[in-house]
């Protein structure tokens, strides 16, 4: 479970607070379109990584600017309807935790130096 | 060509011993965009090689060798006793394993195999089969055993011209496919598939107890050697199944399923980088992909003919 799983950095994913997000690197991504499903080139790994379009969604919103898990989701709420918000916080969270195992994000500790 | 090198005909410049050639480590011959030099004294691969590669060109003085192959007995005692030979590429960590001296060409075939797969870097090298047919080919990703090896010979001696039935080289550059024509190695049932149709002097002795059971190697066709020079264009991909006990179907392969199975038959994606994923993408991009089940091989041939009629 997301919640019981540390992050590649260590941090728990249900202890975050003050954890802020961000996607270094992206500016070095190359990524593709297929059909609905994103393609996304990490040079950094040489991964390809497979995202839908909420992942995607997910990743951008990092991108635009580092945010915490909780800024997150206020900014992806906002998008989403009111019908499709169930269980939308949990998705969120398991995917920021899915990013950072992956090295997509990283996590920057408000006031680290 | 090599065979004129065994006959004794005299070829300028290259005026040699074949047998001597391969002793002293000078032997060099061109297969697709590469020079490859042999050496060996093992008696059973002189014969081997020269018998099965007879029309391949030998290299010019000038030409630059890409890989450089020695196959000798793993030790003095194994000169005589059960003797045994195993293929030296001049790396150290190879794969390869002692192999009996009747089985020296296989060894060869896969110090060769293993250098193109991991340092022939200015191609994304997949591994599938590939034909041509004027100026396009039909590329067929597959791992080895699912019949894609039977089906280019088949191709092959069918009118379309080898490119190869290992590696399918993509220079990403020109974004065009190299012909890399070696023996088609054919395994266990597939020998007789193939003995049927094509005449016996195109195929070499009979190779048993290999690590892949019963091996018999097919030459190219004169006219895919001919013009192995010539580069084509990326038409057609195609995942083939021999499946003898399945319904035959075409299935036309979503975009992004296409990707992923391209990407898992390109053996050098991760040291080509983003160069890679731009080739790949670009060709899920441009070819139409299908998945091909066939239940024989004239199936096979006959259904791959048909969707090329079909497409644009």
């Amino acid at each position: 479970m997301a919640e019981s799983r540390k992050s590649r950095a260590g941090i728990t994913p249900g202890k975050t607070e003050g954890t802020v997000w961000t996607v270094p690197g992206a500016d070095q991504f190359k990524v593709r379109e297929f059909d609905t499903i994103s393609l996304l080139y990490d040079p950094r790994s040489a991964e390809t990584h497979l995202l839908d379009a909420f992942s995607r969604e997910v990743l951008d919103t990092l991108t635009d600017q580092p945010r915490s898990i909780a800024d997150a989701i206020r900014a992806l709420t906002e998008l989403v309807p009111d019908d499709a918000r169930d269980g939308l916080e949990n998705r969120i969270t398991s995917l920021i935790v899915e990013f950072d195992r992956l090295g997509l994000v990283y996590p920057v500790l408000e006031g680290s130096a | 060509m090599i065979g004129d090198v065994v006959t004794g005909d005299k070829v300028p410049e290259l005026a040699t011993d074949g047998a001597r050639a391969l002793r002293r480590g000078s032997f060099c011959f061109r297969v697709g965009p590469f020079t490859a030099r042999v050496q060996t004294s093992v008696p059973t691969l002189r014969r081997d090689l020269l018998q099965i590669y007879a029309e391949y060109p030998l290299a010019a003085p000038e030409d630059l060798v890409d890989f450089s192959i020695k196959v000798a007995h793993t030790s003095l005692l194994r000169c005589w006793v059960r003797p045994k030979v195993i293929a030296d590429t001049g790396f150290a960590n190879t794969p390869f394993v002692p192999l009996p001296e009747d089985l020296s060409v296989l060894a060869f075939e896969m110090g060769l195999n293993w250098l193109v797969g991991t340092t022939a870097d200015q191609f994304l090298v997949f591994h599938a089969g590939l034909v041509a047919r004027d100026g396009r080919t039909v590329v067929m990703p597959g791992a080895s055993g699912q019949g894609k090896s039977t089906l280019t010979a088949g191709l092959a001696y069918g009118g379309w011209r080898l490119f190869s039935d290992e590696f399918a080289l993509l220079r990403p550059e020109t974004f065009e496919f190299h012909p890399y024509p070696r023996p088609v190695s054919l395994k266990n049932e597939s020998i007789s598939v193939l003995g049927s149709r094509v005449p016996q002097d195109r195929f070499s002795r009979i190779y048993r107890d290999t690590p892949k059971g019963t091996i018999r190697y097919l030459r190219p066709p004169a006219q895919s050697l001919a013009r192995s020079h010539v580069p084509a264009r990326p038409h057609l991909i195609l995942f083939p199944e021999y499946n003898p006990d399945a319904k035959p179907t075409v299935e036309e392969i979503r975009k992004i399923e296409a990707f992923a199975l391209i990407r898992g038959s390109v053996v050098n994606s991760d040291r080509l980088g983003p160069v890679a994923f731009d080739t790949m993408c670009r060709l899920t991009e441009e070819c139409p992909v299908f998945r091909l089940t066939y239940r024989s091989l004239d199936q096979g041939i006959a259904m791959v003919e048909d969707l090329w009629e079909r497409l644009p």
